[in-house]
């Protein structure tokens, strides 16, 4: 069923009218399926020249994008590496399990990405569509982000959700469609969303907003008041095995941003995880096994908004020793939050 | 005097309360569709935004459920603090005297999730609230009139007080020995056979009554006729007259029969349990009896 093209698009839209070939390759002229189908090509746009014919633009960032390259994956793990981990990571690893994520352009603008084997077919019979948020960011980023931003997972959905915000309205072209020069990963984009592009913390409603956002600007992240509840984090990923996840709200010491509060979420690669590959990552201890990051789960109230006792007396949700994974990095001290005094 | 003093302070108490509603509790897609103009009407979708987006009634809102049944520490689907709540039926435009019609995509597999919605907004103090009949599938399915902008209310001046005479916690249970208390789960959860994950112990509530809340739709997705069920209700042996408390397992099927019993029939004295047995079967000192019938 969701691979029924829609007929009437074949001769109105300026994709299709080119007919099947120039895209899918295959031979129109064949008796048979089988026949038809030899040397057939199902996923056209992993190919951005052909997009790019018409396309120019777009495609020419976009084969420098995150979501294409998925560098992203692969710089995150590369500090642990040796040199001669880092060529057996780039051959053996990266091709099989990061890159085999990403996006061609019809993941986003023709057919729903299949992610395990499953795929929800076509987008509308084969329009080439501007978006559709629920059947292609939320399959791909569907361990996570989506769940998190429609209360599925934790329980809470995000107020931009609620006040019907999707994915691309704080995400545009120029962030998905990748920067003029490629990026190291996504932290160094220089288009995305962030809450004070859209929210002067000074023009709050009310005295109360005002005074907590003076207080604590560049000491407290948005998110370490206004994440409302648990996300996901991941322990334990081995090669082939995968990794649990458990849900968690962690505030600690930012990583990027020494002294600076903000939510933390785990990373599942411990030391062992590409040991199937033959892979030491020799450095292990250089990366902690946290990151700051901004679920998407905000609220205007949470504990912590309705009770500054939350973090100044409890310290409700903060990192502790206790809390950290046996045998994890040795970076993961310093993110253990400290008040001053 | 003093006899006086106390009627008149006596009255001022019920006045509120005695409010009747001015629009059935379940209501069909001609009704709605004939008063889509009435600008007391707040239609209230309750589908995910990317649905709402797709295609909605004429005019509707969209509150996602999740803005109404939210999970607090561990508990799931529970109902937001008020001033949160406050802010969400406001931002639908939503005022005291509002004639509110919740809709969802079906009233079959979704259905407990609208009356979960209904009960919410008559906790929260709302006279005049409404389930559309079928859902969204029965007003698409009759051909009715759709949209698919967005609609942004004019922000609405309701303040959510919550009424405590729709509502029951762990202690108010406990403490409530002569209310016939409705299971409103599975045959199979409440006889022991199964349990959902959430709920800690097999079996049920002890003398609590088996009244599956799957038994409130017809085979197509409607509510069934109001006569049968109060029927089934009576059957049982329950009286509408006696206090009662529905559970399950996170206070959502007990909404069923909480709408059915205090919406449709009238009863005077029903509440939901909103905890439920995620909360109640927690407690160890509460024991679930498992491989009986009442
Ligand atoms: C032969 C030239 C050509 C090629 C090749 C082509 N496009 Fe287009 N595309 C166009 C034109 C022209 C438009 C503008 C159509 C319009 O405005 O109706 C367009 C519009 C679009 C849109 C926007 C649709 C909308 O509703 O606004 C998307 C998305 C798109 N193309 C994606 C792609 C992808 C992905 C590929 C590669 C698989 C591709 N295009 C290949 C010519 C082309
Ligand atoms: C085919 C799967 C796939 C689809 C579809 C997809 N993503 Fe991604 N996305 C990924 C992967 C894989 C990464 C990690 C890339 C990296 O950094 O290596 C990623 C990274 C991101 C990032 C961080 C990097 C950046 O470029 O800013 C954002 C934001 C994001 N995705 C949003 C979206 C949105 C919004 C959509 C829908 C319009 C979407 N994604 C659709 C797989 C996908
Ligand atoms: C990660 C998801 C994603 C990928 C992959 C992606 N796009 Fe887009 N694209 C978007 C989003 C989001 C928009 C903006 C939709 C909107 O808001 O109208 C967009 C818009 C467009 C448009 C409409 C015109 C415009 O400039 O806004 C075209 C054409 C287009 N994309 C082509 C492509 C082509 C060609 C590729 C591959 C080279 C591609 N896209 C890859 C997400 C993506
Ligand atoms: C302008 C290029 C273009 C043309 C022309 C085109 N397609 Fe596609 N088709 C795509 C893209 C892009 C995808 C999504 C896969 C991807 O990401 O590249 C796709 C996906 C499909 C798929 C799903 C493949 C799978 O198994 O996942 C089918 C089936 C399909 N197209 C059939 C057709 C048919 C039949 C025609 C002619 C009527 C046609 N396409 C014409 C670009 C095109
Ligand atoms: C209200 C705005 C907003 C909306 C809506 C939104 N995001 Fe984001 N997103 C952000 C911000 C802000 C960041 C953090 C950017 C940074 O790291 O500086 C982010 C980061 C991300 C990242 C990278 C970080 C990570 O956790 O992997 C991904 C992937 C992502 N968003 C995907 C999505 C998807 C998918 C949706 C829709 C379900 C979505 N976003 C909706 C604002 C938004
Ligand atoms: C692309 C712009 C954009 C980004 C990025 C963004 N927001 Fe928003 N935010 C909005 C809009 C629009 C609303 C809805 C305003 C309304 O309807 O009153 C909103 C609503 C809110 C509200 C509720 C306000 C209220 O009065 O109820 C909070 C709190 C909030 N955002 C915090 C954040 C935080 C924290 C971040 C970063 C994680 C963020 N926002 C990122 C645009 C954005
Ligand atoms: C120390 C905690 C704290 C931090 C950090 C914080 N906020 Fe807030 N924020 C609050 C409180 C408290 C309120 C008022 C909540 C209420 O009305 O009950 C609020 C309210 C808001 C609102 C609603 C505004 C309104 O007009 O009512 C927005 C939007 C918002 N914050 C955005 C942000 C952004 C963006 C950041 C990061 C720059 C941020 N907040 C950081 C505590 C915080
Ligand atoms: C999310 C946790 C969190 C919450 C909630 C919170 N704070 Fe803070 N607060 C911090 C952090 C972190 C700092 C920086 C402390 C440091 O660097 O030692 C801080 C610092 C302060 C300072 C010292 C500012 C300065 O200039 O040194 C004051 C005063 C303060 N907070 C008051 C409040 C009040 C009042 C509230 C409630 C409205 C509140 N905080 C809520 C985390 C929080």
């Amino acid at each position: 069923m969701g691979y029924v093209i829609d007929a009437s698009l074949t001769e109105s839209d300026v994709h299709l009218s080119q007919g099947c070939v120039t895209c899918h390759s295959g031979n129109e002229n064949a008796a048979t399926r089988d026949l038809a189908h030899v040397g057939l090509v199902k996923r056209p746009s992993d190919d951005t020249d052909l997009c790019g014919s018409c396309h120019g633009d777009i495609a020419t960032n976009y084969s420098k994008s995150l979501h294409f390259t998925t560098v992203g994956m692969k710089n995150g793990v590369r500090p642990r590496l040796s040199a001669t981990d880092i060529k057996a990571f780039d051959g053996k690893v990266f091709v099989q399990s990061c890159n085999s994520c990403h996006a061609s352009c019809g993941d986003c603008h023709v057919k729903g990405p299949t992610v395990s084997g499953i795929s929800t077919g076509l987008i509308q019979g084969h329009r080439f569509v501007r978006k559709d948020d629920a059947k292609t960011c939320a399959v791909c980023h569907n361990g996570r982000v989506y769940p998190e931003f429609t209360g599925e997972y934790g329980g809470n959905a995000d107020v931009h959700y609620q006040k019907g915000m999707t994915c691309t309205d704080c995400h545009k072209p120029a962030e998905l469609h990748g920067p003029e020069a490629s990026v190291p990963g996504r932290k160094a984009l220089a288009e995305k969303p962030s809450c004070v592009g859209c929210h002067k913390p000074e023009a709050a409603k009310t005295d109360a907003a005002k005074t907590a956002h003076a207080t604590h600007a560049g000491k407290a992240s948005c998110s370490a008041c206004h994440s409302s509840s648990e996300y996901r984090n991941c322990y334990g990923c081995h090669l082939g095995a995968g990794a649990t996840s458990v849900p968690g709200l962690i505030l600690g010491d930012n990583p990027r941003k020494a002294g600076q509060l903000t939510t933390l979420r785990h990373i599942p690669t411990v030391r062992d995880t590409f040991a199937p590959a033959g892979i030491a990552q020799s450095n292990y201890d250089s990366l902690p096994n946290y990151w700051d990051a901004v679920p998407h789960n905000t609220k205007k109230r949470t504990d912590r908004t309705r009770d500054c006792a939350a973090c100044h007396v409890a310290q409700a949700h903060f990192l502790k020793e206790s809390d950290l994974p046996v045998g994890g990095s040795k970076s993961n001290q310093a993110l253990i939050f400290k008040f001053d005094k | 005097m003093k006899k006086f003093l106390i009627a008149l302070i006596g009255l001022s108490v019920l006045a509120p309360m005695a409010m009747a509603r001015d629009i059935a509790s379940v209501v069909d897609a001609t009704w709605l569709e004939a008063n889509l103009a009435n600008p007391r009407l707040v239609v209230v979708d309750m589908r995910k935004v990317e649905d709402y987006k797709a295609g909605h009634i004429t005019g509707a809102v969209n509150v996602i459920g999740a803005s109404v049944y939210v999970k607090a520490g561990d508990v799931l689907n529970e109902v937001p603090q008020a001033d949160d709540l406050t802010d969400v039926l406001q931002a639908a435009g939503i005022n005291a005297d509002s004639q509110v019609v919740v809709v969802d995509t079906d009233t079959s597999a979704r259905l407990a999730w609208a009356t979960r919605v209904g009960w919410t907004l008559k906790y929260a103090g709302l006279e005049n609230v409404a389930i559309l009949d079928g859902g969204y599938a029965a007003w698409t399915k009759a051909s009715k009139p759709v949209q698919t902008d967005p609609v942004a209310a004019k922000s609405g001046s309701f303040v959510v007080k919550f009424n405590p005479a729709f509502f029951a916690d762990k202690a108010y249970v406990m403490a409530a020995k002569k209310a016939q208390i409705v299971d409103a789960r599975t045959y199979d959860t409440y006889f022991g056979v199964s349990k959902s994950a959430t709920t800690a112990q097999f079996g049920h509530y002890a003398s609590a009554w088996p009244l599956p809340s799957t038994w409130i739709a017809t085979a197509d997705g409607f509510f069934k006729p109001k006569a049968d069920l109060e029927s089934i209700a009576a059957r049982l042996g329950l009286d509408p007259k006696a206090e009662t408390i529905v559970y399950c397992d996170t206070g959502v099927a007990a909404s069923t029969w909480w709408w059915i019993m205090s919406e449709m029939l009238g009863w005077k004295s029903v509440r939901n349990f909103d905890g439920s047995s995620q909360v109640l079967a927690a407690d160890p000192s509460v024991k679930y009896i498992a491989g009986t019938w009442r």
